[in-house]
């Protein structure tokens, strides 16, 4: 009885300590020694036959002939490469829970009339297999009310219900429990900032996460850049982007202004003039007031002690950006930037800094939905590099294969060197979001946030062996 | 198991009898009718049974419950029934007496929907006023051993309202609010995402939430609910499905020092060690037989962490004895039978702040008891009557029935 | 393989009897011997079993495990052994872990029929053959579960339900008729092969030549039509419908008809069809059946109880009807009664994070039959109903059900009667392999 006993509890532990494990290994350890083939250290050369000393959760000293502390932990793996931990200043992370109206509501027991309505269409249609109103397989007639219940979550999960949301934040809709940042800490991932998406003209306030380590530590800022969106995406009703208009369920919240790129530039411009005028202690009027909330957030950003993003893809949508931004003397940096190769002069006069990504010829998902992705072009990051402009890549959805190391590859392979590139990976994002020095480099005083790589990390064939944040091993491939 | 009955209880048993014979499929007779006009004996009136659940939720024997009025007088000791005194005594043989089982967060007896619609912030409506005293769920609900239940507002509101305490029965047989009085209900689950009106996402409930404590707490004290939540006075019950949710809730707890209970939680596994002193108290529930692992498990997770449970159980739309079945489940998967017997009665009246009036026996609080065949958390075991504040408000068919047809 | 010996254990042996302190052998995946003093070779693994209970590996009469195919509302043809997927090892895993080694899978359907019902032996990764236990239990069928609920929309399921066995007869009539009349035109033939062959040389009744004028060539051809007529034509093949076929099978008794309803009038509805049709009904869901006990106890219907759906639209669904006493009333009035797990979402396709993972739904039969046993129904007959009586429902009961020497070894170690509060599956056996270990991962009781 007593053995068993003792059996059931060490399960029972082991089984309640299962998601700590990996995070608290090596909590104790204070003083961690890391030998490899070559260090990036991204301040300077890199560093052949290298070491790092890390000293609570902090990188002590970089370099060749070190000498080791006395009773430090050595991790030695003479044919590994070490960079900094990858940032990725443009994420998006699947939350994995319900973000948004739309989902079943009722805790998943019963459907919203729409979506009880797709699924009698594709009943009725007596299509058994797609019942689930899988877009594949809908019938025609179930048509885009079916499509606009399946799929509507999954495009957007903002708050909805304003144009103008700055003072909502990124934050909240983040689940740190989500499996995704394990996916991220594979692709060898250490920081993101985690982007509003592009459903409303000003949406929310973005933040900036780690990937591993205890959930206490997560998080570096709560609340950071403001993020606006110039282009095809807010003026989509909040309705799936392939639909036509007209089509969808009736008006809701999710049903509102603008339609048109000039109703986004338009309420882009209102919520900047309003904030002026609120300044002024004027009476703010009319349509497309952003709500009173958002109007500390907003002289912030006029103020520049908030930052601004601001997405755009295609040319004239840039134009407009850095228009608007001249108009009311914004500085902000541009996302995603499909067709940045067209702006290069115009981008570098204004001193924005770019970060671009994801790099397709053939763009997949939402994006590939919209009418916004004909024109891209592989060596854009070689351009911007070429031009002057800073810049850093970003995967925002897309990981493993296409994740962000592998972003870094497919630039180098159209024209980018691997110096570029992993700086547009690590230093440049970091000196992006605020966090120069302290992520994004291998150099004392920085925060331990390493991975080693089992080769050059740009190599088609290299992997992560071992991730670090803030010194502890969050990730360890298993020999 | 029959109940014996001798002295002035037998006329009213022999009634009882003949209404069963009568009745249905073995079940009930209610008291009410025979018994209300009578005036009530304040000799009190004894039961006996094998064992009892004591006030750390373990079956102890000997089971002589003597009630004065609506209150239990005396409870537990070596006394025979013979030595009650001149009270009634009912005799359970074999029988285990519980406190009566209470339901932390059900939609029992609402009288049309819990939630207001227009808006997302409905501090000041309190769930009593949607109650029906004249639901015939309340007779399958007491007939299953719940005596208590939380009338909720549903998950559809950030700030859905007051919880109001009710019975399915009362001193004059007739089921009563209790307590309107409740913890106020709030909710994070995705039910409160409504495209019709604010807000439609996680990211606008969480800062709507958060402008609504901040914007309580800059105004004028006054006697609102929301004042009182946001000033750490009044817990809050939480509609938190998932881990993040949970996350969310201690974060507001650090943040602001609000008291958040979460509810409806399925998922323990990284938030369990995290909660642990910070929380007064998880409700999780309702399960279902269907629930996998990881949502029956979340009890024993967080009690072994520290935090006392509460089993709720998702009355009316799950049957009558779900609270038995999610207490059940967590037994299976990893909670302690004390605890789990707690779940349902003595956490839940803790966490609804009744906690000094029901939920245990122990003299001098409200006579709510259940006896049942065996120990209750043994789906097997029977009802074979309730009491609420002292009055038998439901017995059942005498002799255990068998199926057995060849 | 090596053998296996469990001994010491209390054996609920699947038939009502139990065995206090006894043993059982397995080796190759069968069961060598049962009683009170077998005796294990010195080879075999011993397991003491003092204090376990050891059942027969429970069956989930009507349960979706690993189920990953929809059934249309006119596949008769389908078969949910198709649709198994055997390397989902959570949803696997989760049943293993309720005591769980064999499921019957109806192919179940909103409305119509959706195909054959499938015995599955949850091994993991097993062979098919090892897997599918029998292919073919039952056609099965859904009524009142798509749709608008309500009289009107049940009315119209049950009349098309029962107008597919219509055509089915009038699709073997026709298929009758056919071979009839293919036999007369061969007999025809032979008889004209044989006359020919008598009358050969024989010269013809008119001389075919030009020249002839067009009354003649008129009267020719009217001869023509008249000989026609006699020409012997051989019959059109009616177009094969295997579907139909499908349902004459179930009309010949080869088959039972397995039907999904919750609703009373539904179960009344089906009850007026398999008296009409003659065939074998078995009810599934059955949600309110109790309500129509002595009509399924004189047709003989057996009952296997699931959980009503969650409904799809607003109002009153079929859970109104439900109550924990239902077996037990059903059992009293003398209907066969088993208990299944049922879909385990509301006619949805479950959402990825109840299939995977720890999430992954769970069957609790054992808590289910204890439900029962707590309402009246005797907790002997609810095990038979979950082990050797379900085999002989579906069929299988030489294969499975019973702890008995020559029965495949699928077994259960339980640390406590299976019905009990706080018992749980510590072992699981299924041909012999042990697929399933708890270290017994809950804490003790305080008592």
């Amino acid at each position: 009885m007593t053995r068993g006993r003792i059996a059931r509890s060490a399960i029972v532990g082991l089984l309640a300590a299962l998601p700590f494990a990996t995070a608290d290994e090596h909590a104790e350890s204070v003083v961690l020694v890391i030998q490899a083939g070559r260090v990036h250290t991204l301040t300077g050369e890199a560093i052949d036959g290298g070491a790092v000393i890390i000293r609570d959760g902090r990188i002590e000293a970089v370099g060749r002939d070190l000498s080791i502390p006395a009773g430090a932990r050595v991790i030695a793996r003479p044919t590994a490469v070490v960079t900094p931990g990858l940032i990725d200043a443009c994420c998006t992370v699947d939350p994995e829970i319900p973000q948004q109206a739309s989902g079943w509501p009722f805790e998943n027991w019963r459907p919203s009339f729409w979506q009880w309505m797709a699924r009698q269409a594709a009943h009725d249609a007596d299509d058994p297999d797609h019942v689930c109103g899988s877009a594949c397989g809908l019938p025609h007639d179930a048509g885009p009310l079916a499509l606009a219940a399946a799929t509507m979550s999954e495009l957007t999960w903002g708050e909805q219900s304003s144009e103008v949301t700055p003072h909502r934040l990124v934050i909240d809709s983040v689940n740190l429990l989500s499996n995704d940042f394990r996916r991220l800490l594979r692709g060898g991932v250490t920081t993101v900032y985690v982007s509003a998406d592009s459903a409303n003209v000003i949406g929310g306030r973005g933040t900036i996460l780690k990937t591993g380590g205890p959930l206490r530590e997560r998080t570096v800022r709560r609340a950071d850049a403001v993020k606006a969106t110039i282009g095809g995406d807010p003026s989509r009703r909040g309705l799936p982007n392939f639909l036509p208009p007209y089509y969808g369920p009736p008006p809701t919240f999710l049903t509102r202004r603008p339609t048109t790129r000039m109703g986004v530039e338009w309420v882009f411009r209102k919520a900047f003039y309003d904030t002026l005028r609120a300044r002024k202690g004027l009476k703010i009027y009319g349509a497309d007031m952003p709500p009173p909330q958002a109007l500390p957030v907003l002289q912030q950003v006029l103020d520049g002690d908030v930052p601004l993003r601001i997405q755009a893809r295609m040319q004239h949508d840039i134009f407009t950006a850095l228009r608007l931004a001249a108009e009311f003397n914004l500085s902000f940096a541009l996302e995603e930037a499909t067709e940045a190769y067209r702006c290069l002069p115009q981008l570098k006069a204004a001193g924005v800094p770019v970060i671009f990504g994801p790099l397709y010829m053939d763009a997949k998902g939402f994006r590939g939905r919209t009418d916004e992705v004909r024109q891209p072009r592989l060596n854009t990051p070689r351009q911007l590099a070429d031009a002057g402009i800073e810049f850093a890549l970003t995967a925002q959805e897309l990981r493993d294969e296409e994740g962000l190391v592998r972003q870094a590859m497919f630039a180098v392979q159209n024209g980018l060197t691997p110096e570029q590139a992993l700086r547009a990976i690590t230093a440049t994002p970091a000196g992006l979001l605020g966090l120069a020095d302290e992520v994004g480099v291998v150099s004392p005083g920085a925060a331990a946030d390493l991975v080693v790589w089992s080769a050059e990390p740009l190599a088609a064939t290299s992997r992560p062996l071992l991730v670090l944040i803030n010194g502890r091993v969050v990730l360890e491939e298993a020999n | 198991m029959s109940a014996g009955h001798t002295s002035s209880a037998s006329r009213r048993g022999a009634l009882a009898c003949a209404v069963l014979m009568l009745g249905t499929f073995g079940v009930a007779a209610w008291d009410v009718p025979a018994a209300r006009g009578q005036a009530r004996s304040s000799a009190g009136r004894a039961i006996q049974a094998a064992a009892y659940v004591n006030e750390q939720g373990q079956m102890v024997a000997g089971g002589l419950l003597l009630i004065e009025g609506e209150s239990i007088a005396q409870i537990g000791g070596d006394r025979e029934a013979s030595e009650a005194g001149d009270v009634p005594v009912d005799v359970y043989p074999g029988a285990v007496l519980s406190p009566g089982l209470i339901d932390c967060h059900s939609a029992l007896a609402a009288a049309g929907d819990l939630s207001e619609r227009e808006h997302a912030l409905q501090p000041h409506v309190n769930a009593r006023d949607a109650f029906d005293r004249y639901s015939h769920q309340l007779r399958l609900a007491l007939v299953a051993g719940v005596t208590t239940f939380a009338l909720a507002p549903d998950d559809r509101n950030l700030v859905g309202g007051r919880i109001a305490i009710c019975q399915t029965a009362g001193p004059d047989g007739w089921p009563r609010v209790l307590s309107d009085a409740g913890p106020l209900k709030l909710s994070l689950s995705v039910d409160v995402y409504r495209p019709e009106r604010e807000p439609t996402s996680r990211s606008g409930a969480l800062g709507m939430l958060r402008e609504a404590i901040e914007t309580a707490r800059a105004g004028v004290p006054q006697d609102d609910p929301l004042t009182a939540f946001a000033a750490g006075a009044l817990p809050g019950f939480i509609a938190a499905p998932s881990g993040a949710d949970v996350l969310a809730c201690l974060q507001l707890g650090q943040e602001y020092g609000v008291r958040l209970v979460p509810i409806h939680t399925r998922d323990a596994r990284r938030v369990s060690e995290l909660a642990s002193g910070q929380i007064a108290g998880v409700v999780v529930g309702p399960l279902d037989f269907s629930a996998g692992q990881r949502a029956t498990e979340a009890a024993a997770l967080f009690a072994r962490h520290g935090t006392p449970v509460a089993i709720a159980g998702g009355l009316p739309a799950a049957p009558a004895d779900s609270l038995r079945i999610g207490a059940a489940l967590a037994a299976r998967s990893g909670l302690a039978p004390a605890a789990a017997r707690r779940a349902i009665t003595a956490a839940a009246a803790e966490l609804l702040g009744v906690g000094d009036r029901i939920g245990v026996l122990r003299a001098g609080y409200q006579a709510d008891v259940v006896v049942f065949s065996a120990d209750p958390l043994d789906l097997r075991a029977r009802v074979l009557a309730v009491y609420v504040a002292g009055r038998r408000v439901f017995v059942a068919d005498g002799g255990p029935q068998s199926g057995d047809v060849p | 393989m090596r053998p296996v010996a469990i001994l010491d254990a209390t054996l609920l042996i699947g038939d009502g009897r139990t065995m206090e302190r006894g043993g059982v052998l397995f080796s190759d995946g069968k069961i060598t011997g049962v009683g009170e003093n077998v005796q294990a070779s010195f080879l075999a693994r011993k397991i003491v079993g003092q204090g376990r209970f050891v059942t027969p590996g429970l069956i989930d009469v009507g349960g979706s495990v690993a189920l990953r195919f929809q059934f249309g509302g006119n596949a008769a043809t389908a078969n949910a052994a198709d649709g198994f997927d055997r390397y989902a090892e959570d949803e696997i895993r989760a049943a293993w872990r309720d005591g769980v080694t064999t499921v019957c899978i109806p192919a179940r359907t909103g409305s119509g029929v959706g195909g054959v019902g499938a015995v599955i032996r949850l091994l993991p990764r097993g062979q098919v053959d090892e897997v599918v236990l029998k292919r073919e239990v039952a056609l099965c069928a859904g009524l009142g579960l798509s749709g608008w609920p309500g009289p009107l929309s049940r009315a119209r399921q049950a009349e098309d339900l029962r107008r597919r066995f219509h055509a089915a007869r009038e699709y073997r009539e026709a298929q009758e008729d056919y071979a009839d009349s293919l036999k007369e035109y061969e007999e025809k033939l032979a008889e004209r092969a044989k006359q020919a062959n008598s009358g050969q040389g024989k010269p013809g009744a008119g001389g075919v030549g030009p020249g002839r004028g067009t009354a003649e060539q008129k009267d020719e051809k009217a001869a023509g039509k008249n000989e026609k007529k006699d020409e012997l034509k051989k019959p059109a093949e009616p177009a094969q419908d295997r579907a139909a076929e499908m349902l004459l099978r179930v009309l010949d008794g080869e088959l039972r008809l397995w039907v999904e309803a919750h609703d009373p009038a539904e179960v009344a509805a089906l009850l007026d069809l398999a008296e009409e049709l003659n065939v074998a009904l078995v009810i599934e869901g059955a949600t309110g059946a109790h309500l129509l006990a002595d009509r399924l106890a004189g047709l003989r219907v057996p009952v296997v109880l699931t959980a009503a759906p969650t409904p799809l639209a607003y109002g009153p669904g079929p859970e109104r009807y439900a109550v924990a006493g239902d077996a037990a009333e059903l059992r009293r009035a003398g209907v066969q009664v088993f208990f299944g797990s049922g879909r385990l979402t509301g006619g949805a396709p479950p959402p990825a994070e109840s299939v995977s993972g720890d999430s992954a739904a769970a069957p609790r039969l054992a808590l289910r039959a204890a439900r029962a046993a707590g309402a009246g129904f005797d907790a002997d007959t609810a095990l038979a109903a979950m082990t050797g009586s379900a085999a002989r429902l579906l069929g299988v009961e030489r294969q499975i059900g019973r702890l008995e020497p020559g029965l495949q070894a699928d077994l259960v170690v339980w640390s406590g009667h299976p019905l009990a509060p706080g018992a749980c599956v510590e072992r699981v056996f299924i041909a012999g392999r042990e697929v399933y270990h708890a270290e017994g991962a809950w804490p003790e009781g305080d008592e």
